[in-house]
């Protein structure tokens, strides 16, 4: 099994980390169709952050679920890393998502029933990376996150800041090459948005991390190499900080 | 996408298996499923319930059937002293035998330990000597009973003589073998139980820890991994079940044997069936769900965090405007979780019909367990009988009839046999626990080439035997069939089988002596109904006049619509004096007919060439092998008749010493508990997350008595669906039950066919409802004490 070393410096700029090509993903209810992404494309580099933002049902968590293998689309393709995750088994597609790819839900999506130190380990039981890596990653994020007094507290018992900074946690004990984080500030006040923007940033760089992230919060988005806008289900690109398109 | 070869398939399925197995069995996972089985063992209490009953089943099973199998062989020696009998020698036979004997006991043969003379030595009521031998272990019975064979027996006088082996000899075959299989089949058939009732609250737990796995899953669980998290605690928990489940099962056969005088034995299979049978129904009831889970994308999963998983219409709205709160609002509830509710209601319901179906099961082992077979075979055996058949002989010295044409004797003899018959079978009836004499004159229609014609009406559910015919249609008669077997009816056959219960009649049985073309006919095929026939009624028989050849691989229905197609018949018209009912039934019905027509039908004598006599139930082992001797004596006067013992009378009295019923009775009660442990564990499950939805009704001024009565209406509606569903269930499943082993089993060659009644026990049926509607509403009424009213009264303090 391929472990993850990617650090600042393995960082290839004009590497494609992500593709996705004509993507769809439509939704039945009564008898009504529900196209929630329709014909989406996106090309995504190696160490990029890009933002995707768009009104209240407009599809975009729906597809960043498609793009971290959450979900699978009815038509199109989605690689990452050069291989095509929508040809992959169930099994081969939980496993490379545990190697390669993490999650930040809008929710959490904490277990209630786990502890913070337990949930933010969850990740480690399910691919059998060395400890030493996690222990390494798992004193950084903590001290970072600033959590380490609360580590034996149920999510219940932590506010809404503190429970984002331990699913973020989660999300990047594994040291995943892509970061998907969906509305990581959403609920949060802008202090406390601003804390957990600057941590994303901050282990994407040192760790070479690519991250997409679902925003409705411009100032965030401004800050993304890429800004792609998402409507009705379509997929623009908006902004290009770059010149790659 | 290029399709997979199969075995390209089946490597993968064999090496997700591996993986599986060693994520299970993955030490820390162990260890983390020890914690957490330990830790939050009141999440728990029933998969650890649930594996105590499933291990204490699988040691019930093991430890019973060792007891029964060592109870069997302290009776069998018991009963019998010696491995072979020489019997029926004359009197040169006698002397030659016993010289032989004692020659090789003085050179101290290794294959003979000891033989003895019945009667000491002195000639038995016939006049005859009978020498019982016994065989020295050693090297095997079967090489001792060979080379005995060799060495003594062909070293005596040719002449009629007869070798038996006694029960003791033939204990691995009658008795070991049957017993190990039962071993096996019965775990296996527990194991099956096992994995549905491990299944169906796995299955519980599933449903409500969906999200849990979808975490995992987003977190990069494969499948071998979520079998490691799932299967590694409740492998953990069979586990730590397995020595107070051995406890109990220990305990159970001991009340059930200790008290009759039987020790309890451990051998190998009765201490790792309960262990590998755990462990499998575990593994592969948390694989199947597990499969099928990993299959979904993670994001269903997650969005599974509360009850919504379960909602079955969730776009169909209630416009709840002035609606009566909280009746009509759980009410609604109720249809839009109508399919959680029907799956809950129909799983716990199965547990309380299996029980009552165990209980069917029961009695028909008692039953099957207490029928008396024949004991002795009283046959004619003339000459000419041995020109004719050419019995095969096995090592045993019992005879095999090679190939399936029946003897008939000739006319002539048939006078003879007759008289003779006439003359001894009272004598034999009187003979001391000999209870009466059964006999069977018959030929199949389709060995007769023959077949009958008959009306729609009179067809039942005969579609696998039926072929159209258009050779007496114009009358009705428009399907043909040869499913049945002439019999000779005589006064006799017919008093027989009133005064012994052995079947009922409808309409008048004796007029078919003395009505012309008179018959008395049976429905039945492999004990199911299959013509439909009253008093009255008229049948073709069509008999074939000229034959010719057939092509032999066909089926029944394919030979019979040759026959019609190449034969030339005629006609004869049969009217039913009276339809049997109750009389075992494999794959003919009864056509009985009068002597005169029976001869004309089959061109044979009508006679009694085999008689089969039968012991008074109850009747000691002495008198029963005394009763041999007296026969032997009545049948001796008269010509070419010969006595057989089949043994059939012991080997039934060790089978109703089995304590067969007592254990599928247990096996039952076991099936019985897992019931109310579906219908708590899973509506705790469901209550737990409703706490929201009353937090915010609670919030929006429900009162509190509101809450207590949401629950009671819940438990008072599951209640009313559970007593409407008890019934049907339980009626089905003992049909299931009854067709099973009445019809299917028999029809497959798997069991011989004897008739069960279908019956369904009033008491268990009632005590089933009784557990169906308490655990119903108290389902309901438990979680509302458990987290609802603490609560309520938590909320209303702050």
């Amino acid at each position: 099994m391929e472990t993850v070393t990617a650090t600042a410096t393995h960082i290839n700029p004009d590497r494609v980390i992500l593709e996705a090509t004509d993507v769809v993903r439509q939704y039945t209810q009564s008898d009504e169709i529900i196209t929630a992404v329709n014909r989406a494309n996106m090309k995504v580099f190696e160490g990029e952050f890009i933002a995707i933002v768009g009104a209240s049902g407009s599809g975009k968590s729906t597809l960043l679920h498609l793009l971290a293998g959450l979900d699978r689309p009815q038509a199109g393709t989605i690689t990452v890393r050069g291989q095509n995750i929508t040809a992959m088994s169930a099994d081969e597609l939980g496993r490379f998502r545990g190697n390669y790819l993490g999650m930040v839900f809008q929710n959490h999506n904490l277990i209630p029933q786990f502890t913070a130190l337990e949930n933010i380990l969850i990740p480690t039981l399910m691919c059998n990376k060395e400890n030493a890596s996690y222990e390494e990653m798992f004193k950084k994020l903590v001290s970072s996150l600033g959590i380490a007094d609360r580590l034996h507290h149920l999510p219940s018992e932590l506010s809404g800041g503190q429970q984002q900074r331990v699913a973020i946690a989660r999300a990047l004990i594994n040291m995943p090459h892509i970061l998907f984080a969906d509305e990581p500030t959403g609920n949060l006040d802008r202090t406390n948005a601003d804390e957990v923007l600057e941590l994303l940033l901050e282990t994407k760089n040192m760790i070479g991390q690519t991250l997409i992230m679902v925003t409705h919060d411009m100032s965030i988005a401004n800050r993304a190499d890429r800004i792609y806008h998402m409507e009705d289900g379509k997929l623009e690109l908006c902004n290009k900080r770059s010149a790659r398109d | 996408m290029p399709t997979k070869s199969r075995t390209k398939r089946f490597c993968e399925w064999l090496t997700t298996l591996f993986r599986s197995i060693g994520s299970v069995l993955y030490p820390p996972n162990v260890k983390n499923s020890f914690r957490s089985v330990t830790t939050n063992w009141k999440e728990y209490i029933c998969f650890y319930l649930a594996a105590l009953v499933m291990t204490t089943g699988f040691w019930t099973v093991a430890l019973c059937t060792e007891a029964n199998m060592h109870k069997a062989k302290k009776t069998v020696a018991d009963e019998y002293d010696y491995h072979i009998e020489v019997a029926l020698l004359d009197n040169e036979q006698y002397a030659n035998l016993d010289q032989q004997l004692l020659y090789q006991i003085k050179r101290e043969n290794e294959y003979i330990e000891s033989y003895y003379w019945v009667n000491n030595g002195e000639p038995l009521l016939d006049g005859t000597y009978s020498c019982r031998i016994v065989l020295d272990p050693t090297y095997g019975l079967e090489t001792a009973f060979i080379e005995v064979r060799s060495d003594v027996l062909n070293r005596v006088s040719v002449g009629h003589r007869e070798l038996r082996v006694s029960p003791l000899y033939t204990f691995d075959e009658d008795f070991g073998t049957p017993y190990t299989v039962q071993l096996w089949v019965v775990s296996l058939v527990w194991m099956a139980f096992s994995i549905f009732m491990m299944l169906v609250l796995f299955l519980v737990r599933l449903d409500h820890f969906k999200f849990i796995y979808g975490v995992y899953m987003a977190c990069g669980a494969d499948f071998p991994k979520l079998m490691g998290a799932a299967g590694g605690e409740l492998l953990v928990i069979t586990l730590l079940t397995w020595v107070p489940s051995a406890l109990l099962g220990i305990g159970i056969a001991a009340i059930l044997y200790i008290p009759v005088g039987v020790g309890l034995w451990f051998s190998v299979p009765t201490v790792l069936i309960p262990l590998l049978g755990g462990i499998i129904s575990v593994f592969a009831s948390v694989w199947f769900p597990m499969r099928r889970m990993s299959k979904k994308p993670p994001v269903l999963h997650l969005q599974a965090g509360d009850n919504t998983n379960l909602v079955s219409s969730p776009r169909r709205s209630f416009y709840l405007f002035g609606e009566d709160f909280p009746g009509k609002y759980e009410l609604y509830g109720f249809w839009r979780m109508r399919k959680y509710y029907l799956r809950l209601i129909l799983s716990a319901i199965l547990f309380a019909a299996f029980f009552i179906s165990g209980l069917y099961i029961a009695d028909m082992e008692s039953y099957h367990n207490n029928l008396d077979p024949y004991e002795y075979q009283i046959a004619y055996r003339p000459a000419n009988y041995y020109e004719e058949v050419v019995p095969e002989v096995d090592e045993n010295g019992n005879e095999e009839i090679i190939g399936d044409e029946p003897w008939a004797p000739t006319f002539g003899q048939a006078e003879t046999i007759r008289y003779d018959v006439d003359l001894f079978l009272k004598e034999l009836e009187a003979v001391p626990g000999v209870s009466h004499a059964e006999w069977d004159v018959s030929l199949s229609g389709g060995y007769a080439l023959s077949h009958l014609l008959l009306k729609p009406g009179q067809l039942y559910d005969a579609s696998d035997y039926k072929v159209s015919s258009s050779e007496r249609a114009s009358e009705g008669f428009k399907w043909a069939v040869n499913n049945y077997a002439y019999t000779a009816v005589d006064q006799l056959w017919i008093d027989n089988l009133i005064q012994h219960d052995l079947a009922t009649f409808e309409g008048d049985p004796y007029a078919v002596l003395s009505t012309e073309n008179g018959v008395i006919i049976s429905e039945d095929v492999y004990n199911d109904r299959v013509y439909k026939f009253k008093p009255g009624d008229q049948i073709i028989v069509a008999i074939c006049e000229e034959g010719g050849p057939t092509p032999m691989v066909m089926n029944p229905q394919q030979l019979l619509r040759e026959q019609i197609k190449l034969f030339k018949f005629r006609y004869e018209t049969y009217t039913i004096c009276a339809v049997v009912h109750g009389l075992n039934s494999a794959s003919n019905i009864t056509f009985g007919v009068g002597y005169a027509n029976y001869t004309e039908l089959t061109e044979r004598p009508p006679v009694r060439t085999e008689l089969k006599i039968y012991m008074n139930k109850g009747t000691d082992m002495d008198t029963v092998r005394a009763a041999e001797g007296e026969l032997r004596r009545v049948v001796n006067s008269f010509s070419d008749w010969l006595v057989t013992p089949t043994g059939n009378y012991f080997e039934t009295s060790i089978k109703s010493q089995k304590n067969d019923r007592a254990v599928i009775l247990t096996l039952a009660i076991c099936l019985l508990t897992i019931s109310p442990m579906v219908w708590y564990f899973s509506q705790i499950m469901f209550y737990r997350k409703r706490r929201n939805e009353f937090a915010v009704l609670h919030a929006l001024g429900a009162p509190d008595n509101a809450f207590a009565k949401m629950h009671r209406l819940a438990g008072g509606v599951l209640s009313g669906i559970a007593f409407l569903v008890t019934i049907p269930i339980a009626l089905l499943c003992n049909y299931l039950v009854y067709f099973t082993v009445n019809t299917l089993l028999p029809w497959l060659h798997l069991t011989e066919s004897i008739r069960y009644e279908f019956r369904l026990s009033l008491p268990a049926l009632i005590a089933c409802v009784l557990v169906s509607v308490l655990c119903g509403f108290l389902s309901c009424e438990l979680p509302y004490r458990l987290f609802t009213k603490p609560d309520i009264g938590v909320r209303r303090v702050d």
